[in-house]
């Protein structure tokens, strides 16, 4: 009797993940488009946190507005500029799995580490305000995973004029303060990236920083690991856009700095 | 409170004794953290703050509560040899939904939880819940379903009340707003998933003194 006739083990799952499969990819493509435009509001209002201008981001809506002033574009190490317009050329250089972009304002580093070094091609976003800044993405590693960060740039592309850190895994208390606490980010905001001889010199250093200092902040205690990879962060992300700020400069001291 | 409309033959109903039970226990003399000590991974990793150990309690009570629900269900033509990994299916569909869901509604916290909402599936509770109770057939669906409230809830208020003490210590914020005075110098420590070891053990102490009957007499 207690026998009685069990279904096939084979049948009985392949109707059961049938229908969990079914439950779940309706699920999925109904909700994934506001997924996909969450993720890109969240994107949109780390690169605007960075700027100093005041704006007010409450909601979405008001982030797009704000968004509105920033225009994008993609520059590679040589200093090749890629705008909306020339999608194709970054999408042909895809290899090794990375993706390819629908538009332009996809563009994550992440995704560009995966291609060959010399194919990645690295965001700038030029907001006109009042002011005009640049905010640059650069991305790294902490202790326990990556880091990543946007940096505005004053129009001079040497001054900070705000930054934002994130990271995937940093310790919370610790490494995660790089995101966490505004008192470690408000530091970085009117340094200076590079010295005379266009070096980078900003780093997160150990202690106080001396009065007058133009390159170094001080960095979070028991944070070591993860602060200096926000210095090296620094070091080797700034590298990839010097050829075309080089280009950009002479242009920034003629009033209009077009992209 | 009770209704007893519904079914009345069977053992008091919607809301009987027994389903009180159900609710009540788990609070209290049989909490999932504090009394049986599962669950106590996520309980460390996402009580530095009480947004986010909301969040993960909400989400928690549902999956717990659907999977004793569906599993209680599904017991009689579940294959024996099979039992487990049918459990397991179940859980994760649940969970894939809650993570499809908060990434769609709530972003931040799906941001802030990412993949602690994937560990509810190796929540002991859950599993633990869908073995000792789910699948007994001795229960009715109903009594499932609210045996995965209660102990979704007995979960969740313990993870909720040290969130409150480590996020007030921690941070000197409740939910985001300042509530500790300016003088208050932040206590470091309970921001670090270390410290909530301490606050499960006050927990138990203070819980085990309020009610000697908890105390194991062995």
């Amino acid at each position: 009797m207690e026998q009685k006739k069990e279904m096939n083990v084979y049948v009985y799952v392949l109707i059961l993940t049938s229908v969990t499969a079914l439950i779940l990819s309706v699920l999925y493509t109904s909700l994934n488009p506001m997924f996909v435009a969450n993720k890109a509001a969240a994107k949109r209002k780390a690169i605007l946190k960075c700027i100093p201008a005041k704006m007010d981001l409450g909601d979405d809506k008001k982030v797009n507005e704000a968004y509105a002033k920033i225009e994008m574009i993609a520059v590679s190490p040589a200093g090749e500029v890629y705008d909306t317009t020339k999608l194709e050329a970054i999408n042909a250089m895809v290899a090794n799995g990375a993706k390819k972009y629908n538009n332009l304002e996809q563009l994550d580093l992440a995704n560009e580490e995966k291609k060959n070094e010399k194919d990645r091609v690295y965001p700038v976003y030029k907001y006109s305000g009042e002011k005009t800044y640049y905010v640059v993405a650069v991305r790294g590693n902490g202790l326990w995973d990556k880091i990543w960060g946007y940096i505005a740039l004053e129009e001079d592309l040497n001054t900070v004029a705000g930054v934002f850190f994130d990271h995937k895994n940093e310790t919370p208390g610790l490494g995660a303060e790089i995101k966490d606490s505004e008192a470690f980010k408000e530091q970085f905001v009117g340094k200076k990236i590079y010295d005379e001889k266009e070096e980078v010199q900003l780093a997160v250093i150990k202690r106080e920083p001396p009065k007058g200092d133009e390159h170094n902040v001080k960095g979070i205690s028991g944070a070591t690991i993860t602060c200096d990879g926000v210095t090296n962060m620094f070091q080797n992300g700034m590298k990839h856009y010097d050829n075309y700020f080089e280009v950009l400069k002479p242009k920034s001291k003629v009033s209009d700095a077009s992209l | 409170m009770a209704d007893t409309i519904v079914e009345p033959a069977k053992k008091g109903g919607l809301f009987g004794k027994e389903e009180k039970r159900l609710i009540l226990d788990p609070l209290h003399s049989d909490n999932p953290i504090t009394i049986q000590v599962l669950g106590i991974c996520s309980a460390l990793a996402v009580t530095s703050q009480v947004y986010k150990s909301l969040v993960m309690a909400i989400a928690l009570i549902f999956v717990c509560a659907f999977s004793s629900l569906i599993i209680s269900l599904l017991r009689k033509s579940i294959p024996g040899s099979i039992r487990m990994i049918v459990q397991l299916l179940v859980i994760a569909g649940l969970v894939q939904i809650v993570e499809i869901v908060l990434g769609a509604f709530a972003y931040s916290a799906y941001e802030q939880l990412s993949v602690f909402i994937g560990l509810i599936i190796t929540n002991c509770i859950v599993m633990g819940r869908l073995e000792a109770f789910a699948m007994g057939d001795k229960h009715t669906p109903w009594q499932a379903f609210l045996d995965g409230i209660g102990n979704g809830l007995g979960y969740g208020w313990v993870l909720v009340g040290m969130a409150v003490v480590r996020e007030i210590f921690g941070k000197g914020t409740l939910l985001g707003f300042s509530v500790m005075p300016e003088s208050y110098v932040l206590n470091n420590l309970m921001v670090l998933p270390a410290s909530s070891l301490f606050v499960i053990g006050v927990f138990i102490w203070i819980q085990r003194a309020l009610d000697p009957t908890l105390v194991d007499k062995s």
